[in-house]
């Protein structure tokens, strides 16, 4: 008994209750059940907003924490493609895990475009975690006004 | 008087670790599109709440396709015990990731005894 005190009192954060609300503790159960399908899990990782209008096309990737400049950003005809990997730091001996949510591993996002592109046109930024890649649309890609000759 | 209604974000919560080192905690949360000003780290007696918003800028006349995330609230809080130094937190925030150093309070730090010489 006194031995888990004791313990109890190096490890304050094995502790920690979390007050959430109970919706919110749900929706973490329901975001957990669906990461234990490892696939599933890298499938969605990182989460993508898609925008487009008919000249160009606007893709935000959540990527808290990465140097832009290691990741992979390809374009193929209409597709675009997102790898990197996101490493965990390394931790010496006795460093230890409390909780351990955050992405760690490789990833890969393959995102079909509207168009196909125009790729000397991509650009990219990052900001406050967030990937933005604009891609403009192929030049032969784009729609053509057809006039109507008068008869 | 106007009334300001604003509209209600949707509350994410963030992803989050903790790791423990000799004499401190580091807990580091992922708060992608956070804006540095809206993030809001307290501790209020044992309760220490994380909050911020994330919002960017959805492409002007543009066409949702589609939208795996939207602009959010992040919210977490967590109970501590006594044993931090909850008046030395420090927090740094870049690219999106919010880190805390949490001390140990003074009597849990590793402390190396000197052996005497007999």
């Amino acid at each position: 008994m006194l031995i888990r005190e004791f313990e109890r009192a190096l490890n304050p954060w094995e502790m920690l209750k979390e007050v959430e609300r109970e919706f919110d503790r749900l929706h973490r159960e329901f975001d957990n059940l669906f990461s234990h399908f490892g696939e599933v899990r890298e499938a969605v990782y990182p989460k993508t907003n898609l925008y487009s209008d008919t000249d160009r096309a606007v893709v935000i990737a959540e990527l808290p924490g990465i140097n832009p400049d290691e990741l992979d950003i390809t374009v193929h005809e209409n597709t675009l493609t997102i790898k990197g990997e996101r490493k965990a730091e390394e931790l010496k001996e006795g460093h230890r895990y409390h909780l351990k949510e955050r992405y760690e591993g490789s990833f890969q996002r393959n995102i079909r475009l509207p168009f196909r592109a125009n790729l000397d046109g991509v650009k990219a930024s990052y900001k406050n975690g967030l990937l933005k890649i604009e891609v403009p649309r192929a030049e032969e890609d784009k729609p053509k006004k057809i006039a109507i000759e008068k008869a | 008087m106007a009334e300001v209604v604003k509209h209600e974000l949707k509350t994410v919560t963030p992803a989050i670790d903790i790791i423990e080192k000799e004499n401190h905690y580091i807990m580091i949360a992922d708060l992608p599109g956070a804006r540095e000003d809206s993030i809001d780290v307290t501790i209020n007696r044992d309760i220490l709440t994380i909050t911020a918003e994330a919002d960017f800028d959805i492409p002007e006349k543009m066409t949702e396709i589609y939208a795996e995330y939207k602009p959010c609230r992040y919210h977490r809080t967590f109970r501590v015990l006594d044993e931090i130094d909850r008046d030395n937190i420090k927090a740094s925030y870049q690219n999106g990731v919010l880190s805390l150093v949490i001390p140990k309070a003074d009597h849990l730090k590793v402390k190396k005894i000197a052996i005497e010489a007999k």
